[in-house]
């Protein structure tokens, strides 16, 4: 199923189907001109394909406007692609953005995280408001056991009792992010979207939300989609990885395959910039 | 203390939040040696900005700035505005995080590089070779073209080399880099380092390099000082720091970190980082750290050599080769 030229990240996963398929994924934004008189065409995602095996764990790595954001958010039918499909839990998603039924039906499928715990959250809203809501709108549950299941959704990403009544501005970061996970997971998504869910993270919290993440994984069973730039936190998080460089894939294979031996120019380059010790910043020749 | 460019002692910053003090900074001592990198390192809230901002003496209006800032033998905190305009214009210069932040969009790139440039009196034409030929060297090679577009037409990567130029153009003597690289895309970070590089060992230029990453600080630097809750808490060569660090704070940052090429565990440093102001009056690193006693609670401990390092530890020695943090998911905060 690997195959390098056709771009595809094939997950040998043999008997269970994908929860995840996206094949020949295009998008074209209209940009205006340097001119401003005629609209051209940016290619931001150029045949992209892959596959997520149910609690399978994938990497989309690359620089800003490698395309990677754009894959992730047409996933969550936040953009409409251009062409190529995506197969959540086997059935192919319309490519009109879903509403009212539809579009609740599609959220208990994928949810997503985003990268800024400050504006990501409803500034009003309690943390047990923000978890209740989401069980309201997307499970039959009375009241008790939505209250429970809250609380349940809370202990898993490592907040208790006492920070059910606060609002996001008595949170820390890593507490607003670790609340934003509890609310992705509340309606048991197949697909979980990590959007560089935790580059904002101070480095001392980071490491603890990908220990949670990791955990998170074992217990809940549910598939990462994990898009960021930094290979180290990739490498902590996933199985398997995708290289986007320019709206297409680069590369594809076991995350710790593509770290340990990189094939592609483009992915060597990116490895050999993350410093480290002994590291001497390079310049490239032409620049 | 003669040799040193720049002398930072027992600097103590308070500034006004609502009209009552609030500490930023309590202790942060340290020495640039003409032409040597210094690593500031920390996370966010931890005083390095307001340490490099006090350098130059722009915090904010009503601030209480004690203990000294020497440069070139000079006090920086007694100078007058011309002396200060003077320690501003062509000693020391700034490089911020977001250059789009800090370049004027509504004038030209020229503009701004130029700007310091004419304002001491160099005649235009010779300004604009000047940058033109520093445009070069930052890797920018159709400069004159550069010089007439505005910043919103150049690539964040791009924009931050005119920073540097511009920073370059009245050939300071030190260069206080606030975060240079973490807008920029990693390929992008490697070559702006680079250019930094070449610029400084041409030049014998000193740096302060504020940083939260302690990878990209040891690779760049010759020393690091490590900051938390507006205090530095260890400062050590920056090559070794991954076997030589002593300080529980160095120690946890540096394992909190993934390393490529090993997929073990994160361990982790259990909380928050909590403000300078937040802190109580004993270490400032009591309240996270695993090893904490009584008297670690009571009394801060001062920066105090131990071995060819300066550390803020009342255990240090004790504690040698021994610390090691949990690998937990909980928030304890």
């Amino acid at each position: 199923m690997t195959s390098q030229s056709g771009s595809q990240a094939g997950v040998a996963a043999a008997a269970q189907p994908p929860v995840l398929r996206v094949s020949g994924l295009r998008k074209v934004f209209k940009v205006r001109s340097e001119s401003a008189r005629r609209t051209e065409d940016l290619v931001a995602v150029d045949d992209v394909s892959f596959e997520l095996p149910p609690s399978g764990s994938l990497g989309l790595v690359g620089e800003s406007g490698s395309g990677k954001t754009t894959v992730a958010r047409i996933i969550a039918r936040l953009e409409r692609p251009t062409a190529g499909t995506v197969v959540v839990g086997g059935t192919e998603l319309s490519p009109r953005p879903p509403r009212g039924r539809a579009r609740r039906a599609r959220g208990r499928q994928v949810q997503m995280v985003f990268q800024d715990p400050y504006s990501s959250l409803d500034p009003r809203q309690t943390v047990r408001a923000c978890l209740e809501e989401v069980l309201r709108l997307h499970t039959a549950t009375d009241r008790t056991a939505r209250r429970d299941r809250a609380l349940e959704l809370l202990h898993q990403v490592g907040l208790d009792e006492r920070h059910q009544d606060l609002r996001p501005r008595s949170l820390s970061g890593g507490q607003r992010q670790r609340v934003a996970i509890a609310r992705a997971l509340a309606c048991g998504p197949d697909v979980l979207i990590l959007d560089e869910a935790v580059s904002a993270l101070d480095v001392s919290v980071q490491g603890q939300i990908l220990n949670l993440l990791a955990d998170l994984r074992t217990q809940v069973g549910v598939a990462y989609l994990f898009v960021s730039h930094d290979l180290a936190v990739v490498q902590q998080v996933t199985d398997n990885t995708v290289v986007m460089h320019r709206g297409r894939i680069v590369e594809a294979g076991p995350t710790d395959a593509i770290l340990r031996a990189p094939v592609h120019d483009y992915t060597q380059r990116l490895l050999s910039s993350v410093p480290r010790p002994g590291w001497q910043p390079a310049r490239r020749r032409g620049s | 203390m003669n040799q040193s460019l720049l002398h930072l002692g027992h600097l103590r910053v308070d500034i006004r939040v609502q009209g009552r003090l609030r500490t930023v900074i309590h202790d942060a001592t340290f020495d640039i040696a003409p032409g040597e990198a210094i690593g500031l390192v920390g996370e966010s809230g931890s005083g390095k900005s307001m340490t490099a901002r006090a350098v130059m003496r722009l915090l904010p209006p009503h601030s209480v700035t004690a203990g000294s800032i020497d440069f070139a033998g000079q006090s920086v905190l007694a100078m007058g505005r011309t002396a200060l305009r003077n320690l501003r214009a062509t000693q020391i210069a700034m490089i911020y995080q977001d250059p789009r932040a800090h370049i004027n969009p509504v004038r030209s790139n020229g503009d701004f590089l130029l700007e310091a440039m004419l304002a001491q009196g160099v005649k235009p034409a010779v300004a604009r070779e000047r940058a033109v030929d520093l445009l070069t060297q930052v890797g920018i090679p159709d400069g004159g073209r550069r010089l007439r577009q505005f910043p919103h037409q150049l690539s964040g990567g791009l924009l931050q080399r005119i920073m540097i130029a511009a920073a370059l153009t009245t050939s300071p003597r030190l260069l206080l880099a606030d975060e240079p690289t973490t807008a920029l895309d990693v390929t992008t970070q490697s070559e702006v380092m680079a250019i930094l590089g070449e610029a400084r060992a041409g030049r014998g230029l000193a740096m302060l390099f504020i940083t939260h990453d302690l990878d990209l600080a040891s690779a760049v630097t010759d020393r690091m000082a490590v900051m938390y809750a507006g205090m530095i808490v260890e400062i050590c060569a920056s090559a070794t720091v991954h076997q030589s660090a002593l300080h529980p704070y160095t120690i946890g940052l540096l394992r909190s970190r993934p390393e490529i090429g090993s997929r073990s565990r994160i361990q982790v440093i259990p909380g928050r980082p909590v403000s300078a102001f937040e802190a109580g009056q004993g270490c400032v690193f009591a309240a996270r750290c695993p090893y904490a006693t009584a008297l670690c609670l009571s009394e801060r401990p001062v920066l105090r050599t131990v071995g060819t390092q300066l550390v803020a530890c009342h255990r240090a020695e004790e504690l040698k080769g021994q610390i090691s943090f949990s690998v937990g998911t909980a928030a304890h905060d």
